[in-house]
């Protein structure tokens, strides 16, 4: 369908614009006639060479006289150096002069001189001696052998792989032919037949560190990490394989410099805030840009927004970034299986995000999906089984010390327990207890996750195809889960001639999340200790009845209303590659991502309290709301590589068409008679409309690359993109984006070899650039009304849903990072460091109106500027490398920080109220409370007479509520067949705490509180950090509290974010299995925290269910 | 056969750059896309009668739905001493205990007022020079929202004093607005509904503007004098308030309903376009309840102590014990729970589920109100013997005898403000608004009447209270607006 939109699109723009075309077609013929005509005229040669090589002689008669030569590259490799001088020769005559000792002849065809090898090398292959057959083994550095390593004859295409024991065998020209055996993580090694026959055994060295050598992806370009300009990070399979995690994303925190996830809830499949260092923008998105396999992928939750909300909530309407929280409901990475994934590359820098233009402002993530290797057809099977809990409880009052607290807050107020409103000491049985967090987040959730893959294949042809089942079930009463079935292939072919290439990947994943209808968290921490049981000896859901209506929102009755959402998520790529010229390929990648999300809820009258129960059907709801996204993209390419004078230069030339259709639709049923019949919406009497949303992006591109690098010492990348968004309006849809890279490779030049023989590797990089950003909501230049849902006299009604000012443009971020990449000793131990200072211009806002307006917000441009600097340190070292044993670790640390650097008359604006220019985004602006009175235990407010009401304009700046510094520290020792890897996160922040999330008010009716308020003002003279107990605000008459900085304390904590222990069994034992590998393993996610943080978690706050701690037990075998 | 090679990389060369010209050249074109399928550009709107229509006919499915009658009629009447709260529900417990703050809920409808207001001067703008649609229906929307401006802006500045006046859909200039005082507020008021009284059909009109319907479900000429009556007698212009009174009262569309309730028989108060209305909302369709008045004060148990807001109140002993005995609207209109202890609730609005076909419909203005308005203001001019045969008039509906006190202005003025007492209770928040307008309010809930700490107020009665608090968010929002004092 989407194809056939495709042809139809085409075609209308053949028929639109065939005229706009031909005169294109006319004015590029023109130009190359005129190539043409200027060319010709000179026809004479003048060449002065000494042992020069033939291609740069011939280069200089092509840029003489216009004629191209035609020929093969390899070839080359045999000509002899030229010595020529002549003198404004015909050239005819120069050709002979030059090709006069080559092996080679030539011919001349209109404008292009075609060459030939001459007769002569066929005459000699006859008469060399036969072809020889080489056979051996190719082993690691600890003398196990290496299946899947490419065997080569050099400079040809004849090649083979080793099997699973590392056997290989290769027929060869003759003795003295060179055969290379690569294979990626490792250095390659050269031998000639003539070696191998006398015996040299074939031992490939692991590359020292990922440093040099491994291929970088930038998307639409890759560089080898040593000559890179930008900062790229990778996380690798092998550490995501080590994480028990459902969505991949979670398994890159910690890990990544300048990268900051914070997991919003444990509850399984929830939306995790991302941020690659820090907020550019003040209202709109901040997210990265994520690419999985070429596909762009929405960062945006599929949860809809027009049904009630899940346990994993649902998304908000506008981003709020000020409260680092972008929305919640599913994760769209939730649809993704970690076990696909190869690679994940975070790109941060100009020089990287550059080319993404107005969509790389806050970075790209990308995410590439496991290939096959040439070699034996494996098949892996790894099967792990887990358990989750809560890590860490609170410590709440228990029922003597709430009824202390409570008896003393009502005397406090001069009051007396009223029968008819403080049911927990009039009517509840006071001598319970139930410690509610035991209950309502207590349970073990159960892991399980099973994966299989099956992957092989030639030098030429290579699949990978796998499977994989996932459960997550949660801590909460009942039963629910996140459960994730998928299969992912893919395939990549290669002509024998390596001329064309093509690459497939698609994968789908189907998710299914079973969710109550609330989170318990925030139940848990509050609920009075003494509150009645859940049941009553009936079995049914206990409402402690009063004079016929409930003394509390019992919280079970919330798992009768459920929502679940089932996913569907296919991605796929093809990729297309033809190589045109030698060192010129067009390739062409299209890709298509469709997820659709069907979900419901269902409420039952169980979960209504009396004496409404049974008296309104319509209470009884079957909500379904339907998601459905789908998006293509066309890239086609143009590359090429040429060595020019000592250097190369790549060059890349390309275009992007890329569309997003996403439309939902939410709607009621209600009117059942019976609860049982509330799943059949064909039982419902009654439907309603509840919302819908349909929205179109389309984006395109043009943008281009070159890169040089002279001597692989001196590199400078250039990128350029011109963009066009749909999300702005008539004229203001283009912008232009670019930025240069530069690298200086200075541990090759030799005064720094000679004088510092310790240091293997050392660069210098620094690139500047401008990239932009355009996460609005679509269609904000429009004025609109929308259906109403409802009618009146038979007609449906029409509301204003958006203001707009139709004038407004791309947000600009201008990106300056340098760095210096260090490696020390061969490369055992890496140090790089880098700085960057990244400022966002004419910042988009939805300007924040007063209601009296009629709407909340408006889409601006301000002239303010963001900036976000920080240093981004990594430490990679080989500690101890032996035979047996070896320890390896990894550290980083990132220290951001946030600034409004200008604000043209906040004053006048909303934003003096919560901003100010010279301090971070990140501040609050808020009450600042002084103490409290020893006298009378009520808090006051700085700045003020106590006890007076205080207004807005005695707020005070409050530290900033983000991070500090965070990083992660990891290390992985192995021994013989035993490996152990552990991790710890660690995080220096400022947060809200309890009392910043569940409210300030000790003492009130049904609200069960911290232990640490024990302390708190009793009598006069008394001095504490809390205000009298109390009843009815008495300590805060004028609800200042909630206003002010009471809340916000130390959220700092060092986590042992993962743990993995696996053993491999002993080659004896894999034998006699007959299996190739086997391993067992043990995993622990989020094991230790430490943290003197007042609250449930310092990484999730106080009111949602914490990451939970997951520890796995499993298997994994290779057949 | 290599020149060939070399030929068709040529040509291979060229057709990719074509392909890149064709990218480049068709982008603007790409990127420019249509309106979502789910909405209207607002310009577009006011191209066509239903449309516009539509837009202005929302408004008054919007009012039904978020429940304002009920939400106005229960908070004012916690704030005054028509309704006891049971609930711990900061969002009724605090206008109960009249400690109300500006954060973190607001109180009165500020934002829903706002968006009607703004809804209505987007109908405005797009009427005026309209050439789209037919004159007769630019007439009647143009009415039809002068009318519901004037009328959030009363309920506005009854709520909250000065406050702004929105005249215009321009942000930038409504987002600096600052606060208007109450005499001005009322000056618009007028001037918009005597401009929505020449504009409006005198009869009701459909779904097409133009054709006539029973359905009272939309302001005529009527309801602009009815409300135009009020904001005269709320201003102190008796004339006015009297004559605009009298133009309703004479209007043989309207009769006094001589059934309170349908158990006294048919054709009573608050069915749907009963005689005696003037204007009432529709139950827009789909519908889960008749009206949430009647959903939110009939109680099917002891009130609810955890909600914020249906079912959490009971009639309070100061509104009961004012009934005469033998008055028929204690016995219809309240009604009494069968648990122990029974609780009295408002029981004007007697479905509280859906019915089919809907039977009853949210009640803005009636007749019995012109009668009071014109008794008051005959009264304060000094026709004694017109305001008393009006106020028997209602008296006699409600089953009781002539009012037979003393018959000085100030004794009649006391017994027509207590006859609104009993006949208007829970309806829009008249109680409240009679207490502040005649400046009863502090003798009511301080002393010696004490309400205030009836129900449980910290402290000492505080006139300022009479004002409920401009949310917070407002005041940061735009810095021009001050709060009220006493917050």
């Amino acid at each position: 369908m989407q194809l056939n939109a495709l042809c139809k699109y085409c075609k209308l723009l053949l028929t639109a614009q065939t005229l706009r075309c031909m005169k294109i077609t006319a004015f590029i013929l023109m130009v190359f006639g005129l190539q043409v005509s200027a060319n010709t005229m000179a026809q004479n040669v003048t060449l002065s060479e000494h042992k020069a090589p033939l291609e740069k002689v011939l280069n200089e008669i092509k840029q003489q006289t216009g004629y191209v030569f035609f020929y093969n590259q390899e070839w080359l490799k045999q000509a002899q150096p030229v010595d020529v001088d002549v003198k404004n020769m015909p050239l005819e005559q120069a050709l002979k002069a030059c090709f006069k000792n080559q092996p080679y002849s030539y011919e001349i065809v209109n404008k292009t001189i075609v060459l030939k090898l001459k007769q002569p090398a066929a005459e000699k292959k006859e008469t060399a001696v036969p072809p020889i057959t080489v056979t051996g083994k190719v082993y690691d550095e600890t003398g196990q052998p290496l299946p899947g390593v490419t065997v080569r004859q050099k400079g040809t295409n004849n090649a083979t792989v080793t099997d699973a024991k590392g056997a290989y065998s290769i027929t060869v020209a003759d003795n003295n032919s060179v055969i290379a055996f690569s294979f990626i993580g490792y250095e390659t090694e050269e031998l000639t037949a003539k070696d191998i026959a006398n015996g040299s055994m074939v031992t490939l060295k692991a590359t020292a560190t990922n440093l040099k050598e491994v291929v970088v992806n930038k998307g639409y370009y890759t560089e080898r990490r040593e000559l890179s300009t930008g900062d790229v990070s990778v996380v690798t399979s092998k550490e995501i394989e080590g994480q028990p995690v459902t969505d991949p994303i979670l398994a890159l925190q910690g890990r990544v410099p300048g990268l900051y996830i914070a997991q919003t809830s444990g509850v399984p499949g929830s939306y995790s805030s991302i941020h690659i260092m820090g907020l550019n923008s003040i209202a709109n998105g901040n997210d990265p840009f994520y690419v999985v396999d070429g596909v762009p992928y929405g960062s945006a939750s599929l949860t809809s927004i027009n049904i009630a909300p899940s346990a994993a909530g649902i998304p908000s309407l506008q981003n709020n970034n000020i409260s680092n929280v972008n929305g919640r409901g599913l994760s769209p990475f939730n649809n993704l299986n970690p076990a696909d994934i190869e690679s994940i590359e975070v790109l941060k820098d100009a020089d990287a995000t550059a080319i993404y233009g107005s969509r790389g402002a806050n970075g790209v993530i990308l995410i590439t999906t496991k290939k096959g290797k040439a070699g034996k057809t494996k098949v892996d099977v790894n099967v792990e089984q887990g358990w989750g809990e809560v890590p860490r409880m609170m410590n709440l009052l228990n029922t003597p010390q709430y009824l202390q607290v409570r008896h003393e807050a009502l005397k406090n107020d001069g009051l007396s327990a009223n029968p008819n409103r403080d049911f927990d000491l009039t009517l509840w049985d006071t001598t319970r207890y139930t410690n509610w967090q035991k209950v309502l987040i207590g349970n073990t959730a159960a892991y399980t996750n099973a994966q299989a893959s099956l992957s092989g294949g030639t030098t030429n042809t290579q699949f990978n195809i796998s499977g994989g089942y996932s459960n997550q079930g949660t801590v909460f009463p009942g039963s629910y889960a996140d459960q994730k079935a998928s299969g992912h292939v893919s395939i990549n072919h290669t002509s024998s001639d390596q001329r064309f290439h093509a690459q497939f990947t698609a994968s789908y994943v189907v998710d299914n999340s079973n969710l109550p209808g609330l989170d318990f968290t925030g139940v848990a921490l509050t609920l009075a200790p003494d509150a009645p049981a859940l049941y009553d000896q009936y079995g049914n859901v206990n409402w402690a009845l009063h004079s016929g209506t409930p003394t509390w929102n019992n919280p079970i009755a919330n798992t009768f209303n459920s929502t679940s959402a089932t996913t569907g998520n296919l991605i796929s790529n093809l990729n297309l590659g033809v190589r045109i010229l030698p060192g010129l390929q067009l390739s062409t990648s299209f890709g298509y991502n469709h997820a659709h999300m069907d979900q419901t809820y269902l409420q039952l009258d169980a979960s209504q309290p009396p004496p409404t129960q049974n008296l309104d059907p319509n209470f009884r709801q079957n909500d379904i709301s339907t998601n459905d996204l789908s998006s293509w993209i066309i890239e086609p390419q143009l590359s090429y590589q040429k060595k020019i004078g000592r250097g190369r230069l790549d060059a890349l030339l390309g275009s992007t068409f890329q569309e997003s259709k996403q439309n939902s639709l939410g709607t009621q049923f209600y009117g059942f008679t019976d609860d049982a019949l509330v799943p059949n919406p064909g039982a419902a009497s009654g439907i309603a409309f509840a919302g819908d949303n349909y929205t179109l992006y389309r984006y395109d591109a043009l943008y281009g690359r070159l890169g040089y690098n002279w001597q692989e010492k001196y590199i400078v990348n250039l990128t350029v993109r011109r963009d066009g968004s749909s999300r702005f309006g008539p004229g203001k849809q283009y912008g232009n984006f670019g930025a240069i890279g530069t690298g200086w490779i200075f541990s090759k030049e030799s005064f720094v070899k000679n004088n510092l023989p310790f240091l293997s590797f050392g660069k210098f990089r620094a690139s500047y650039g401008v990239t932009g950003n355009d996460q609005i909501p679509n269609y904000q230049y429009l004025s609109t009304y929308s259906a109403s849902g409802s009618a009146y006299q038979g007609v449906g009604g029409l509301n204003p849903t958006q203001l707009t000012n139709g004038y407004f443009a791309w947000e600009v971020v201008r990106k300056l990072e340098g760095g210096i990449d260090l490696g020390f000793f061969n490369d055992r131990v890496n140090v790089s460091a880098t700085y960057y200072r990244n400022r966002t211009g004419n910042q988009l806002v939805g300007e924040p109106l007063p209601l009296i307006t009629g709407f909340a917000t408006v889409q601006f441009n301000l002239p303010a500027i963001v900036q976000n600097t920080g240093w981004e340190i990594t430490l990679n070292s080989i500690n101890s490398k032996g035979k047996d044993f070896t320890w390896s670790s990894s550290f980083n640390l990132t220290a951001p920080q946030n600034e409004l650097v200008a604000f043209p008359n906040i004053g006048s604006t909303a934003y003096k109220n919560i901003y100010v220019v010279g301090q971070s985004l990140y501040i609050n602006k808020r009450y600042h409370v002084a103490g409290i009175d020893p006298q009378t235990g009520v808090y006051f407010f700085s700045s003020q007479t106590p006890f007076k009401p205080v207004s807005p304009g005695d707020f005070f700046v409050t530290a900033p509520v983000t991070q500090k510094f965070y990083g992660g520290l990891q290390n992985s020792l192995s021994y013989k067949g035993l490996q152990l890897d552990f991790f710890f996160q660690f995080v220096k922040q400022t947060a809200y705490n309890y009392f910043g999330t569940n409210g300030y008010h000790v003492g009130g009716n049904n609200n069960n509180a911290p232990v640490e308020v024990l302390s708190a003002w009793q009598n006069p003279g008394d001095n504490s950090l809390y205000g009298k107990f109390n009843n009815t605000h008495t300590a805060d008459p004028n609800f200042k509290l909630s206003a002010s900085d009471y809340g916000l304390g130390d959220a700092s904590f060092i986590r042992l974010k993962n743990l993995s222990i696996s053993y491999q069994l002993p080659e004896a034992w894999k034998v006699r299995m007959h299996l190739d590998n086997i391993k067992i393993f043990l995993q622990g996610e989020n094991l230790l925290t430490f943290t003197k943080y007042l609250g449930l978690d310092p990484e999730t706050g106080s009111s949602g269910l914490p990451p939970l701690r997951i520890v796995t037990l499993g298997i994994r075998a290779g057949l | 056969m290599n020149s060939k090679i070399f030929i068709i990389n040529r040509s291979a060369i060229l057709a990719v750059i074509l392909l890149f010209t064709f990218f480049t050249f068709s982008c603007k074109k790409f990127v420019e896309i249509p309106p979502p399928t789910t909405a209207l550009v607002s310009s577009t709107v006011f191209n066509n009668a239903a449309d516009a229509t539509a837009a202005q006919t929302v408004i008054y499915s919007q009012m039904a739905n978020n429940g304002e009658s009920f939400s106005i009629s229960q908070v004012c009447g916690l704030s005054a001493d028509e309704l006891t709260n049971y609930s711990t529900n900061n969002a009724v417990l605090l206008p109960y205990t009249n400690s109300m703050t500006a954060t973190p809920l607001s109180f009165g409808r500020w934002s829903a007022a706002y968006f009607y207001i703004y809804q209505a001067n987007a109908v405005i703008a797009g009427m005026q020079n309209n050439t789209h649609i037919a004159p007769a229906i630019v007439r009647q929307l143009n009415g039809e929202s002068k009318f519901i401006r004037a009328f959030w802006h009363f309920y506005l500045t009854n709520t909250f004093g000065a406050v702004p006046l929105v005249l215009s859909t321009d942000y930038a200039v409504t987002s600096k607005l600052s606060r208007t005082s109450q005499a001005i507020v009322y000056q618009q008021v007028i001037a918009d509904l005597k401009e929505a009284y020449t504009q409006l059909n005198s009869n009701y009109v459909d779904a097409s503007d133009t054709t006539s319907t029973t359905e009272r479900v939309r302001p005529n000429k009527a309801a602009a004098a009815a409300l135009l009556a009020r904001a005269y007698l709320y201003t102190k212009d008796y004339v006015n308030a009297e004559s605009q009174a009298s133009l309703v009262i004479n209007n043989s569309q309207y009769s006094l309903c001589t059934n309170l309730s349908p158990q006294m028989g048919p054709q009573s108060v608050f069915l749907t376009n009963s005689s005696e209305a003037i204007w009432q909302l529709q139950t827009p369709l789909p519908a889960t309840m008749n009206t949430v008045d009647g959903s939110g004060y009939i109680l099917q148990g002891g009130p609810n102590t955890i909600s914020g807001g249906t079912q959490s109140s009971s009639i309070s002993p100061q509104l009961s014990t004012a009934f005469e005995p033998g008055d028929l609207r204690a016995k219809y209109w309240i009604g009494t729970t069968n648990t122990n202890p029974a609780y009295a609730y408002p029981y004007k609005y007697q479905s509280y589920n859906v019915s089919s076909p809907i039977t009853e419909y949210v009640m803005v203005l009636r007749l019995a109100e012109q009668y009071l308005i014109r008794a008051e203001a005959r009264d304060m001019q000094g026709n004694m013997s017109g305001a008393l045969a009006d106020l028997n008039i209602i008296r006699k509906r409600a089953g009781l005898q002539n009012y037979a006190g003393a018959t000085d202005q100030a004794s009649l003025l006391a017994a027509i403000l207590h006859e609104r007492q009993v006949e208007l209770f829970t309806e829009w928040g008249h109680r409240w608004f009679d207490l502040k307008r005649t400046g009863n309010l502090d003798a009511v809930m301080g002393p010696p009447g004490n309400v205030f700490l009836f129900k449980n107020g910290s402290g000492t009665w505080n006139s300022d209270w009479a004002l409920y608090p401009i949310p917070q968010s407002e005041i940061l929002k735009d810095i021009n607006l001050q709060q009220n004092p006493g917050y």
